[in-house]
């Protein structure tokens, strides 16, 4: 009888022992681990805007079991067509949504009265103090440092500060050049525009001309291509100074058309935002690897930023 | 203390080892040697399976890595092809002080151009002589002071020189574009109306041609291919831009100093499968990189398929075993329990189990077989022995009537010529109650009461005989007359008593009959207040007849002791003590059973 339940119990266990097993065959990727799912929704009307970033990431998920996917939201969608974009992301099973938000404000408001910070991060655009996990340059330091170097560029009287994107990420950088400027032979002249092209043009043209100041740091794209399609004269002594990711900014500098140039090593903002996922949700340690660049034009061909300025994209 | 219980848990499992049916010993054995030999084939057809796939991985990485160094072979001959070109066929034919070379030069750079960004001949002091595309030279940029330029300064005509990857930076872009390229250059003689002077020929390669050729095979999979020059610096790798940030780490270094063939390393802790293949003329080396996991591929799911086939394998194997065990091995256990019942004294050959194959059946049938020769022997042997005791009882019983018998008679006679009536009659009564005791019906086995009775009866009459020579005080604790003994064993003491000792005194003699239990034993005393038996004699009283030498029968004596043995064990019988002058005691043992235990079971003799 003994005997008997023995074997009765041997017979269940090895059933069990088999179905356990063939649901673990057809499971087996479940098992082996999905991939994990990233996606990121950035603001503008072309995607190639934004391929470095996008270098970055896939370069951080390459090898590592993790599907990379861009999104953009047009400019005139507005913040909606980014939740939008979010939230069907959310919806599709991303694990991570990062987002290069154009409207950083409303969505971060959004983002935290929904509940979503665990799910959904910043990369790029905003305040890198507002959430520990979102992978955003800092600001403030860059503007700062970028004081420092106008200063010991030997830079001195009155800069025209222009802006055409009252964002956060300007914001900070203009209290960082405000901090270093301080207390020194540079003066700062603020300036928040908002008119066309042509009408920026003509403005920035009166501001070069009426003497007034010895200089212009342009924090946006558009504001910097208006300054460069006047031909300032570099030798003139009217110094520009430019804030801008761009290859187009790259070739003033190059050209000598501006005195430096800050920008942002988006490449790196990519790999890391996808790396901080991989690292299963935490952030990887990113000293010692900067953000930002604050280069002249001599620095353009070192080998130290010649791969940061010309990523090996076609 | 340790070894102690490790010896005592090993006897433990020794002995209990022991106690193992032939059904289990079958089941293990069988279900072990399958599994351990399944287990083996198993292993050895995975571990095959696992080399073979992790072989053939790599020759395809293997063959991945011959093509794509064919392409680049190929790339790089083209390119080497166009400098020539533009040497030999252009350039060598030219007087620079007449002639220009910048259609020829705009024509192969035409052919070429998704290969190239740019040609360009340049003069030993850095001055530009031609370019195609056609653009201006940047402003401040010194062709001398660029590394491909002073690099190739002093090599010799035939040697070409290949750069590191690099952005070009001489020529002014009207799109913002830069363009990243490995400079193919060498140094060119240049001809100035017969005036040999020194030059470089510049062919600005196509980064992104190279690029291509690796983008593809980095498509799919886990493994990647990347191209070092020999130095070990990375001239292509897909994550390039990441290294150069410090935010990851390659091994080329040391990849640099593999020679072509496969390798396995370990690398930030993960093995992995390198193939290094050295492409001609640049000495650059491809380097491909597969993680050691990924070369078997679908290994888990291939390992619990193993693992599914396995179980389900151990599973038959196991109930198989258990079943053929069992259809082999129930026959021999129901054989076995049939011989228990035999080993429990049931000799009935009926309850022997006949099945199974046809050597247990014929074993059953043998046994069966033995177990009716075993019982009819034993039948044969108690009726044997219960005949030959019964001839030896009676036979020892029928020596001691005789004398006794016609010595009583004539006794009767006197009293009845001597007109003494009642005398005779109690005497006959006596010697009725005598043989009626004697007789008791057949039985050898009496109880105690009956005994002393018949010696009471016997006494009565030789004390008529002996006109009351002496006298006889019988004493037996009541508590031992229900229990058995042989018959006629008290009144051949007495007869002795009578005879030997006080039969010829003067003074009254005294026989003493006691009877008592002790220590769990019965003792029958007849003791006589006699001569006593000499030393010599006594000795031989309980011989049997012929080998005592005295006078007097002697038989009684060995006739009592031997009939007591004979029923009961050795340990019983008579003892006889003596003392001269004094007297002599005849001492029976009997065991003490009790007349209703006795006949409750047939074979209570002999226990």
């Amino acid at each position: 009888m003994r005997r008997n339940r023995f074997f009765i119990g041997m017979f269940l266990v090895l059933i069990l022992l088999i179905i356990v097993e063939f649901y673990v065959y057809a499971n087996s990727s479940v098992f082996e681990g999905e991939d994990e799912r990233i996606s990121f929704v950035v603001t503008g009307d072309n995607l190639d805007d934004w391929e470095t970033l996008k270098s970055g990431a896939e370069t951080a998920a390459l090898d590592n079991k993790c599907q990379v996917t861009f999104l953009n939201s047009p400019v005139s969608a507005g913040v909606e067509g980014e939740i939008e974009l979010i939230n069907r992301q959310i919806y599709e099973g991303a694990e991570y949504v990062y987002v290069a938000s154009g409207y950083y404000d409303e969505l971060y408001e959004y983002i935290k009265e929904q509940g979503l910070k665990s799910k959904v991060r910043f990369v790029k655009n905003g305040s890198c103090g507002d959430d520990k996990y979102s992978i955003i340059a800092d600001d403030y330091s860059m503007g700062k440092d970028y004081g420092k170097y106008i200063i010991d560029d030997g830079f001195s009287g009155s800069l025209y500060v222009m802006y055409s994107s009252d964002s956060v990420n300007n914001l900070n950088f203009i209290k960082g050049l405000e901090e270093a400027v301080d207390g020194s032979d540079v003066y700062l002249k603020r300036e928040y525009v908002t008119m066309d092209d042509s009408s920026l043009i003509n403005h920035i043209y009166n501001i070069y001309k009426s003497g007034l100041y010895n200089g212009m740091i342009l924090l946006d794209a558009n504001v910097l291509d208006c300054a460069m399609s006047l031909g300032v004269d570099q030798k003139s002594g009217f110094a520009i100074y430019g804030v801008d990711d761009r290859q187009a900014a790259v070739y003033y500098l190059d050209s000598g058309s501006i005195q430096a140039l800050a920008c942002k090593d988006d490449y790196t903002i990519g790999y890391l935002a996808v790396k901080a996922v991989l690292n299963n949700g935490d952030k990887v340690s990113d000293e010692g690897v900067p953000l930002y660049y604050i280069i002249n034009k001599e620095q353009i061909y070192s080998e130290e930023y010649e791969k940061i300025l010309f990523p090996f994209v076609k | 203390m340790k070894l102690f219980d490790f010896q005592n848990q090993f006897h433990r499992l020794r002995r209990a080892s022991k106690r193992r049916s032939i059904q289990l010993v079958i089941s293990i054995s069988f279900t072990l040697v399958a599994i351990i030999s399944m287990s083996f084939m198993a292993m050895a057809f995975y571990t095959n399976y696992i080399n073979t796939s992790r072989q053939n991985a790599i020759d395809n990485d293997e063959k991945i890595v011959e093509q794509i160094s064919w392409n680049l072979n190929s790339y790089l001959r083209n390119m080497m092809g166009v400098s020539n070109s533009m040497y030999y066929s252009v350039i060598k034919n030219l007087d620079l002080t007449s002639d220009s070379m910048t259609k020829e030069m705009d024509i192969l750079y035409e052919a070429n151009k998704d290969d190239l960004i740019s040609i360009a001949c340049i003069s030993q002091d850095g001055a530009l002589i031609s370019a195609a595309p056609i653009a201006t030279r940047k402003n401040g940029v010194d062709f001398t002071e660029q590394s491909w330029f002073s690099d190739t300064e002093e090599e010799k005509v035939e040697n070409f020189h290949f750069s590191a990857p690099h952005v070009q930076n001489m020529f002014e872009s009207d799109n913002y574009r830069y363009y990243w390229v490995v400079s193919l250059t060498r140094s060119i003689d240049l001809n100035y109306m017969g005036y040999i002077r020194r030059g470089i020929l510049l062919v600005d390669m196509n980064y992104s041609a190279i690029e291509q050729m690796f983008m593809k095979a980095n498509e799919s999979g886990e493994g990647y291919v990347y191209l070092i020059d020999s130095n070990g610096e990375i001239i292509y790798h897909p994550a390039q831009k990441a290294i150069y940030s410090g935010l990851a780490n390659e091994n080329n270094i040391v990849a640099s100093g593999y020679d072509d063939g496969n390798y396995i390393e370990t690398f930030e802790g993960n093995e992995r499968a390198v193939i290094v293949k050295t492409v001609g003329y640049t000495g650059w080396k491809i380097v491909s990189v597969t993680p050691v996991k990924e070369l078997i591929g679908e290994s888990f799911q291939l390992r619990v398929f193993m693992l599914i086939i396995l179980t389900i394998t151990i599973f038959m194997i196991l109930f198989g075993n258990l079943f053929i065990a069992r259809v082999v091995t129930d026959p021999i256990k129901k054989l076995e329990d049939s011989i228990g019942v035999i080993d429990a004294g049931m000799l009935d050959e009926d309850v022997i189990f006949i099945g199974g194959t046809h050597e247990i059946r014929h074993l059953g049938r043998t046994i069966k077989s033995l177990v009716v020769q075993m019982r009819t022997m034993m039948e044969e042997s108690v009726a044997e022995q219960k005949e030959k005791r019964k001839s030896e009882l009676n036979a020892l019983q029928a020596q001691i009537n005789p004398h006794f018998l016609y010595n009583t008679l004539d006794s009767v006679v006197w009293m009845i010529e001597s007109e003494k009536y009642p005398e005779a009659i109690s005497m006959i009564t006596s010697l009725a109650s005598l043989f009626r005791i004697s007789l008791s019906k057949g039985n050898n086995i009496i109880t105690i009461r009956d005994e002393i009775t018949h010696a009471k009866n016997y006494l009565a009459i030789q004390k008529v005989r002996y006109k009351n020579k002496f006298e006889a005080n019988i004493d037996v604790d009541p508590a031992i007359e229900d229990c058995i003994t042989i018959k006629l064993i008290i009144q051949p003491l007495i007869e002795n008593a009578i005879y030997h000792a006080v039969g010829d005194l003067y003074d009254e003699g005294v026989i003493d009959i006691k009877g008592y239990e002790k220590d769990g034993d019965i003792y029958i005393e007849v003791k006589d207040n006699g001569m006593g038996i000499p030393p010599e004699k006594l000795k031989d009283l309980l011989k049997e007849k012929g080998k005592s030498q005295g006078k007097g029968s002697g038989i009684g004596l060995w006739n009592i002791n031997q009939r007591i043995n004979l029923y009961f064990k050795e340990d019983y019988g008579l003892k006889i003590e003596s003392e001269l002058d004094v007297g002599t005691t005849a001492i029976i043992h009997l065991p003490k059973i009790s007349y209703q235990e006795y006949m409750g079971g047939d074979g209570n003799e002999k226990k």
